[in-house]
């Protein structure tokens, strides 16, 4: 999917995106290329960011290239999305184990429209977490043991 | 612009600037009101610091207003009663604040002490050790009353099955132990500076990636206090082609033209231009202020001490001869 998206293949490049992206949603989707939800997933981004140019911006990172990365953001399922805003990280309220990031494909290209768009209009505000816009029967459902809590 | 005028949180309205508003009559009435109440309700509460008392539901909790934090203290999930508000207590952050509360009301010194507002940390170190005996003696009597009960919930500890309302296709049984819990079950202890991490996890159609539940983890993304490495990092190694590209594409390090220019450049205008562009964008959006470019370090120092700082030289002077002391300890 190098065609559709920006791949970003270090940890450099990454910290390069997330600090210097002005006033402009950054989504991230951790995955594999190989793998037929983040497929999904980046066909749908794909749609979308012709919509979104003006207030996001998308790259897609393969999981094995940053193991650093991976385990800074607790990654275990894929795709992961993960967005910021001017070098914060956004969490996302959707009633899932994990506010961190988005895990999962998104089902339509409305729905990463809406969820990029809250989260643009949240961090305009000053908001560090939103709420997920989607319907409840479309985000996907998983669940995470967590240790240490 | 400067105002003339402040609003008085004491008193709830606004009142002219100056120093004698704090002695005036009606303002220390109010004063000596709010903390009366205050007191009085810490003291009925501490009563509960010595006769440890075990709540069953939440909703017993008491939640009060602490006057010099300016919250609400609210329980958190905890067994014992009033728990959360002996540990608000001996926060130093409420310590700090009834500090500057203090010196701004000024109460008076015959009636009103700050050690009626906070507890030591041995008092408290006492009540937890206390209540920590107590709600083992509670569960252990929990648990006698009949035989059936006792084998399904000792079941239950050995292998937990932890079951979400959506998550329906998780049937099997996982042998984790007492310390895997569900996000949502999130305990706040004060210690709690480890962050957590995911050790198993399950997905409709989702591929999980190889996961290493010993790795020993010092900062993640679930840790909110730190800062993130992509903040941290100032390694300037050599740059490649995709590098260059991307430099390009988020438009950093643009390059000047050194040519004879005639007249205003371009790069000016299109600076002038964002400028623009950006004083009608909302000016509390986050990381409005943020210096991208500010190189931080790990052992980075928010405080330079002495006489750097603003205020007073006394409160300099303390904060020295405390740190002298802490280093004689």
């Amino acid at each position: 999917m190098e065609f559709l998206h920006y791949p970003l293949t270090s940890k450099k490049q990454i910290n390069k995106v997330i600090r210097y992206t002005e006033d402009k949603v950054v989504a991230i989707r951790f995955g594999r290329a190989s793998d037929p939800v983040c497929m999904q997933q980046d066909y749908i981004l794909s749609k979308a960011s012709p919509y979104l140019s003006k207030i996001a911006d998308i790259y897609i990172v393969e999981v094995d290239d940053v193991p650093e990365y991976v385990q800074y953001f607790d990654i275990t399922l894929i795709p992961a999305t993960i967005f910021f805003f001017n070098t914060k990280h956004i969490k996302i309220n959707a009633g899932t184990q994990d506010n961190t990031k988005w895990i999962g494909a998104f089902q339509t290209k409305q729905d990463c429209i809406d969820m990029i768009e809250v989260i643009c209009r949240g961090a305009m505000r000053g908001k560090y977490i939103v709420d997920c816009p989607i319907d409840k029967a479309r985000i996907p459902q998983y669940s995470l043991y967590y240790k240490n809590i | 612009m400067e105002y003339n005028f402040f609003f008085c949180e004491i008193c709830n309205r606004n009142q002219e600037k100056n120093k004698r508003h704090v002695y005036s009559k009606g303002h220390r009435k109010r004063l000596d009101f709010l903390l009366t109440r205050q007191n009085e309700k810490f003291s009925k509460l501490l009563t509960f610091l010595n006769n440890i008392k075990i709540v069953e539901d939440d909703v017993e909790q008491p939640e009060i207003w602490c006057l010099f934090c300016k919250t609400t203290i609210k329980s958190s999930n905890s067994k014992i009663a009033c728990k959360h508000i002996f540990l608000h207590m001996t926060y130093e952050s409420h310590i700090d604040s009834i500090d500057e509360f203090w010196k701004e009301q000024r109460p008076s010194k015959k009636k009103w002490e700050k050690k009626q507002f906070y507890l030591n940390k041995t008092v408290i170190n006492d009540f937890l050790k206390k209540s920590d005996i107590e709600l083992n003696e509670y569960k252990k009597k929990q648990l006698l009353p009949s035989n059936n009960i006792d084998i399904n919930y000792s079941e239950s500890i050995n292998d937990i099955k932890v079951s979400n309302k959506g998550n329906n296709y998780i049937n099997d049984k996982f042998d984790i132990g007492n310390e895997v819990r569900t996000n949502s079950s999130k305990n706040s202890d004060i210690n709690d500076n480890i962050p957590y991490q995911t050790v198993q996890a399950f997905g409709e159609n989702l591929t999980c990636l190889n996961i290493n539940p010993n790795q020993n983890i010092i900062n993640n993304i679930h840790n909110d206090n730190s800062t993130p490495p992509w903040m941290l990092d100032n390694s300037e190694s050599e740059s490649n082609s995709e590098d260059e590209k991307l430099n390009i594409k988020l438009n950093i390090n643009k390059k000047k033209n050194n040519g004879p220019i005639v007249g205003p450049s371009l790069d000016l205008y299109m600076d002038y231009k964002e400028k623009k562009r950006k004083s009608k964008l909302n000016p509390k959006r986050l990381g409005n202020t943020i210096d991208r470019d500010k190189k931080i370090s790990k052992n980075w120092m928010p405080n330079f001490g002495g006489i750097w700082n603003s205020g007073p030289r006394s409160t300099t002077r303390k904060e020295f001869l405390n740190k002298l002391k802490k280093k004689n300890e």
